[in-house]
C-alpha cells in the first residue's frame, strides 16, 4: 500500500453499542502516540436503537483540524452502517464487517475497497464475552494501521484498572485478538516528528475547553437544565464541583436556571448557564433582566437544529438572531462565538471579565459540532490571564459614591450612578453602606422606580454607552491567511478549523493552487462594522459559509455594513441538513 | 444593633392607603430589629406585583426581579453566599401562578431561607383579575361570570413538597405576624409564610372585616399540635392538613408544621471549602487539564 499521511476511521453501529467510548479511547491513545487527532460522533436522539457512528481522523505529519466525510476504514457493526457508509470508503480503503451476521449481498462494494470479514462476536467470546467486542474492534483498527499497542494498553489499564486485573487482562487480550484477526496487511502511515511526542497535548471537546476557561475565570456557580448539546457543560462542571468548589445546580427549568445565575451574579459570584435554543427561549426574559439590572452573567447557547425541538443531536448555526435579539427592549450585551477549543478556552475566560467589567450578560454561541467533537490541542497557556472584576466597591468605595450624591442623595447609595463609560460602581450583599435594590424596572440612580422621561433616557443612554467601550476593546476581526487572495471565506463559530483546512487544500490543489483567506466573525454584538466592511469590499470573491438556512451572519453583515455577498459577485454556501460540511464539500462548491 | 432608623429608605411606600402590604412591611422591619439582622447582610428578593416593591422601602440589599421568579434568584443568592439572611417576597399570583414550579422545588430543596407570600387572592398591580387563590365563583375583570377553578391551597402544597416550616399569617395582626416571620427566619430551613393581605382596592370579599370575623390562632386551640415529620399512626400531619383546608366561618392562622431537616447548603458539595462569592485572584487549572492528557 502507498504511504498515507492522514487516516480516517469510521466505526458505525446501533445506538447503545458503546461506539462513542470506543472512539474516545482510540482517539486518546492515538494522541498519546504523538498523532494529531480529530473525532466526532453522530448519534440519533435515542439511547438504544438507531444508527450511530464515530469518526476518528489522525495524522503524524499534519495538524488534523476537522472531520472528513470519506473514510479509509469503516468498521460496521450492523448492516445499516455498511449501507450508509459504503460509498464513503476511499480507494484502497477497508470495510470491516461480519459476513455471518450481516447480510450485504444486495450491496455493491466499490472496486478498490478491500473487505475484511471479522466475526467480532466470536472474537470477543474467545477473550471473555460480548462486552469486549469494541476492544476487539479497536485492535482490528490498530492492526490495519500497523500501530503499536502500547498506548492503547496503558489507556485500557487506566480505564479499567479499578474493575480488577481480570477485566484489564481480558481487554488487553481482546485488543491483541483484534490485531490478530486484522490479517496482517496494513497501511503505511507517514511518521512525523510529532511522533516523538514533543508537545504536551490534550484530547478534549469545545465545551471541555470552555469549562476550563470558565473555571480559570473563577466561575463557581452553574445553574443549568439539561438539553443536548449543552449538557456537557453541566456534566463537566458537576464533575469538578467538589475539587474546585463550584456550586452546580440542576435547576427545575431553564427559567429558574437563568434567574439563578442572575441571582448568583448579584450576590457576587461568577455565574454560568448553558442551554440550547429551546431552553434559551425560556431564559429570554431573564437575560433582559440581567441587562436592565446590570448584573454580570455568562450564557452559552449550544446550537442544534431548529426550529422547535428540531433535530436534537444534529448541528446548526441557526440561533444567532435568537441570541442577538433575545428579550424586549434594547440593552447592552456581548454575543461571541468561539471557533475551536483554544478560542473556547480564551473566550470562555474573557466572557467572565467582560460580564463583570461591563455588568451585563455575555452570550456565547457554540454548536453541536464544536461542543461534542474531540480535538487534540496543546496544553492551554495560562500566562497573562487575569481575573478582572471591574468596579466592585468595598465599604469605603460605597461611602464615596454615597457622598457624591450630596444632600439630595440623603445618604443613600447610588447603584446606578451615571458615569462616563456607562458602568457604575457595584456593591455586593454583605458590604455595609452599599445597600441597594437591583431592579428589573427602569429606575433612577438610587434604583427608585420612576417614570420621569429624562431619567429614563439618561439611564438608557448610560447602559448603552457600554457598547462603545466594548467595541473599542473587543479584538477586531482579522483575515486569516494572506491578504491578497482570490477567495475570501466568511464564517463564524465551528467552521474556523474546517475553513483553515479548506484554505490549505485549495493552495495544494493539483493543477494549480487557489489562494484563499478567511474572515471569522468572533463577536457579533457589538459588531466591528467598519473593519468588516473594509475587508469585504476589498475581497475579490467573498464567500459566506454558514450552517443555517438563511445566512444569518450574512444578514447581520448586510445590516451593519451594507455589504451584500451576491451583489458583490460573491457566493453563499449554506447547509442546514444537520451535518457539518467537510472540506471536500466546500471545495466542490467553491470550484464548481 | 439594628434599629428602625437604619431601615429607612429614600422613598416612602406608595401602596393604597389601608393595603395589607403595610402590615407585612412593618412586620418585616420589626423582625430585622428584633433579630438584629444587619441591613448589609440581608437580601430581600421579590418578583413583580404591588407587594413586590417592598424591598424599596426597607433598607437592605434587594433584588426586584421578574414576575414569578423571586425564588430562583433568592435560592442562588443563598447558595453563593450562605452567610446572608435571604428572604423572598411576592404576591399570590407571582408565587402560585407563574412561580408555582419554583415554589414546589424551593420547598423540596430546603435552603435556609424564608418565603413570604402576600396573599390577597387577587391580582393587584394589574388592577384586579382572578388569582390562583381566588375562591371559586369570584367575579373579577378576567372572570366576569365567576372563577370556575378551585383555589390552590399553598399550606397543603407545603406539606406535599417538603417545606420544613409552614405557617399562615394575617396582615391585620401585626404582633402575630411579626412572631411568625421572626420564627421563620430563625428556622434552619425553608420557611413558607403565606400571609392574608387584604387588597382594599380590588378584593371586596376577603376584606379586613372578612378575616377579622373568621381567623383564629392555631396556638390558641389546645386540641391542635404543631405537626412534625409524619410516621406515627396518630399523625399530627393529617390534622394540620385538615386545618389548612378550613375555609368558612373559621380560618386558622399560625404555625402548621415544623421540621428539622438538613438544609440543602449543608449538603452541597460545592460549598465544602468556601463560598462561590469568594472569587480568587487566580485559579490554576493544571490538574484539570491533566485529565485530558
Ligand atoms: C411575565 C409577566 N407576565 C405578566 C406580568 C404582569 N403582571 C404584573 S404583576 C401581575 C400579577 C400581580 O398579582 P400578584 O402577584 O398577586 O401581586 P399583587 O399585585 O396582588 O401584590 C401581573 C400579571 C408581568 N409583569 N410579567
Ligand atoms: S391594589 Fe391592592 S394590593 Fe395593590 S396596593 Fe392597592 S390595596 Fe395593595
Amino acid at each position: 500500500m502507498t504511504q498515507k499521511s492522514t487516516i480516517n476511521i469510521l466505526i458505525g453501529g446501533p445506538a447503545g453499542s458503546g461506539i462513542e467510548s470506543a472512539g474516545m479511547l482510540l482517539g486518546k491513545s492515538l494522541m498519546r502516540g504523538g498523532a494529531s487527532v480529530f473525532a466526532c460522533n453522530e448519534i440519533m436522539s435515542l439511547i438504544r436503537g438507531g444508527h450511530n457512528y464515530n469518526r476518528v481522523r489522525f495524522s503524524y505529519t499534519e495538524k488534523v483540524l476537522c472531520h472528513d466525510d470519506r473514510a479509509d476504514v469503516v468498521v460496521a457493526l450492523d448492516r445499516e452502517s455498511v449501507e450508509e457508509h459504503l460509498d464513503e470508503i476511499r480507494d484502497g480503503g477497508v470495510l470491516v464487517y461480519d459476513q455471518d451476521h450481516v447480510d450485504i449481498s444486495k450491496l455493491k462494494v466499490p472496486d478498490g475497497v478491500r473487505v475484511l470479514h471479522v466475526d467480532l462476536d466470536e472474537a470477543a467470546a474467545g477473550v471473555g464475552g460480548a462486552i469486549y467486542k469494541n476492544t476487539v474492534a479497536i485492535g482490528v483498527i490498530l492492526g490495519l494501521c500497523g500501530l503499536d499497542l502500547g498506548n492503547m494498553e496503558k489507556i485500557l489499564r487506566d480505564t479499567f484498572g479499578e474493575k480488577g486485573a481480570e477485566i484489564v487482562a481480558n481487554n488487553v487480550n481482546a485488543l491483541k485478538k483484534g490485531v490478530e484477526v486484522s490479517g496482517g496487511q496494513h497501511f503505511e502511515i507517514a511518521a512525523g516528528e510529532a511522533a516523538a511526542g514533543a508537545a504536551e497535548e490534550m484530547y478534549l471537546n469545545g465545551h471541555d475547553a470552555f469549562c476550563l476557561g470558565a473555571v480559570k475565570a473563577g466561575c463557581r456557580f452553574v445553574g443549568e437544565y439539561p438539553m443536548t448539546p449543552s449538557s456537557s457543560i453541566l456534566h463537566t462542571m458537576a464533575k469538578w464541583a467538589e475539587k474546585m468548589g463550584i456550586v452546580v445546580k440542576h435547576a427545575e427549568d431553564e427559567i429558574a436556571a437563568m434567574n439563578m445565575i442572575v441571582g448568583a451574579g448579584f450576590a457576587g459570584a461568577r455565574s454560568l448557564t448553558g442551554t440550547s435554543g429551546g431552553g434559551f427561549a425560556l431564559m429570554t426574559e431573564a437575560v433582559g433582566m440581567a441587562g436592565m439590572s446590570e448584573t454580570p452573567c455568562v450564557i452559552v447557547n449550544a446550537q442544534r437544529v431548529g426550529p422547535s425541538t428540531g433535530l436534537p443531536t444534529k448541528t446548526e448555526q441557526g440561533d444567532l438572531r435568537q441570541v442577538m435579539h433575545a428579550s424586549q427592549g434594547d440593552y447592552p450585551r456581548v454575543v461571541m462565538a468561539p471557533g475551536d477549543p483554544e478560542e473556547c478556552f480564551e473566550m470562555g475566560f474573557e466572557a467572565f471579565n467582560y460580564a463583570d467589567r461591563y455588568q451585563l450578560p455575555v452570550l456565547v454561541l457554540t454548536d453541536k459540532y464544536l461542543a461534542e467533537s474531540m480535538y487534540s490541542v496543546p496544553v492551554f497557556n495560562e500566562e497573562g490571564m487575569k481575573i478582572d472584576r471591574g468596579k466592585i466597591l468595598d465599604e469605603k468605595g460605597a461611602a464615596a459614591v454615597t457622598a457624591e450624591g450630596g444632600e439630595a442623595g440623603g445618604g443613600f447609595f447610588r447603584r446606578y450612578a451615571l458615569s462616563e463609560d456607562g458602568v457604575s460602581g457595584r456593591t455586593l450583599p454583605g458590604t455595609p453602606g452599599g445597600e441597594h435594590v437591583a431592579t428589573s424596572y427602569e429606575h433612577d440612580e438610587f434604583s427608585d422606580l420612576l417614570e420621569d422621561a429624562d431619567i429614563r433616557v439618561a439611564q438608557m443612554d448610560k447602559r448603552m454607552k457600554k457598547m462603545t467601550g466594548l467595541l473599542s476593546e473587543l479584538p477586531a476581526p482579522e483575515l486569516i491567511g494572506e491578504a491578497d487572495a482570490d477567495i475570501t471565506l466568511v464564517s463564524w463559530g465551528s467552521y474556523k478549523p474546517i475553513l483553515e483546512d479548506v484554505v490549505a487544500r485549495l493552495a495544494a490543489r493539483e493543477g494549480g493552487g487557489v489562494k484563499a483567506n478567511i474572515l471569522m466573525i468572533k463577536y457579533m454584538v457589538p459588531f466591528h462594522a467598519d473593519v468588516v466592511g473594509k475587508i469585504l469590499r476589498a475581497a475579490k470573491k467573498p464567500v459566506l459559509v454558514e450552517q443555517n438556512f438563511s445566512g444569518q451572519l450574512g444578514g447581520l453583515i448586510k445590516e451593519k455594513t451594507g455589504f451584500d455577498f451576491e451583489e458583490a459577485g460573491g457566493a453563499k454556501i449554506l447547509k442546514y441538513d444537520g451535518r457539518q460540511m467537510d472540506c471536500e464539500y466546500i471545495i466542490t462548491k467553491l470550484v464548481s | 444593633m439594628t434599629e428602625q432608623k437604619d431601615l429607612l429608605t429614600k422613598d416612602k411606600p406608595n401602596w393604597c392607603p389601608g393595603c395589607g402590604d403595610y402590615g407585612i412591611l412593618t412586620a418585616l422591619k420589626n423582625v430585622m430589629v428584633d433579630l438584629d439582622l444587619a441591613p448589609a447582610n440581608t437580601v430581600v428578593a421579590t418578583g413583580i406585583g404591588c407587594g413586590s416593591k417592598i424591598n424599596h422601602w426597607v433598607k437592605c440589599y434587594g433584588f426586584e426581579g421578574l414576575h414569578g421568579r423571586p425564588l430562583p434568584v433568592a435560592s442562588a443568592v443563598k447558595l453563593c453566599n450562605p452567610d446572608l439572611n435571604v428572604v423572598a417576597v411576592g404576591g399570590d399570583g407571582d408565587g402560585y401562578g407563574l412561580g408555582m414550579g419554583h415554589f414546589i422545588h424551593a420547598m423540596r430543596r430546603n435552603l435556609n431561607m424564608t418565603y413570604i407570600v402576600q396573599d390577597n387572592q387577587i391580582y393587584g398591580l394589574t388592577t384586579g383579575q382572578t388569582s390562583p387563590t381566588s375562591d371559586r365563583g369570584t367575579v373579577t375583570k378576567s372572570t366576569p361570570s365567576g372563577a370556575i377553578e378551585l383555589p390552590v391551597n399553598p399550606i397543603e402544597l407545603g406539606f406535599a413538597s417538603g417545606a420544613t416550616y409552614i405557617a399562615r399569617g394575617y396582615a391585620g395582626d401585626l404582633p402575630h405576624l411579626t412572631k411568625l416571620i421572626a420564627d421563620g427566619i430563625s428556622h434552619k430551613g425553608f420557611a413558607l409564610i403565606d400571609v392574608f393581605q387584604p387588597c382594599v382596592t380590588f378584593n371586596k370579599i376577603n376584606t379586613y372585616q372578612f378575616f377579622q370575623e373568621r381567623v383564629y390562632k392555631l396556638e390558641d386551640d389546645p386540641t391542635f399540635k404543631v405537626a412534625g415529620p409524619c410516621g406515627d399512626k396518630e399523625c399530627d400531619v393529617c390534622d394540620a392538613i385538615a386545618r389548612s383546608r378550613e375555609w368558612g366561618d373559621k380560618i386558622p392562622i399560625g404555625l402548621f408544621y415544623k421540621e428539622d431537616r438538613a438544609t440543602y447548603e449543608s449538603e452541597e458539595i460545592g460549598l465544602k471549602d468556601g463560598r462561590p462569592v469568594d472569587v480568587p485572584a487566580e485559579v490554576g487549572i493544571e490538574e484539570l487539564m491533566s485529565e485530558f492528557m
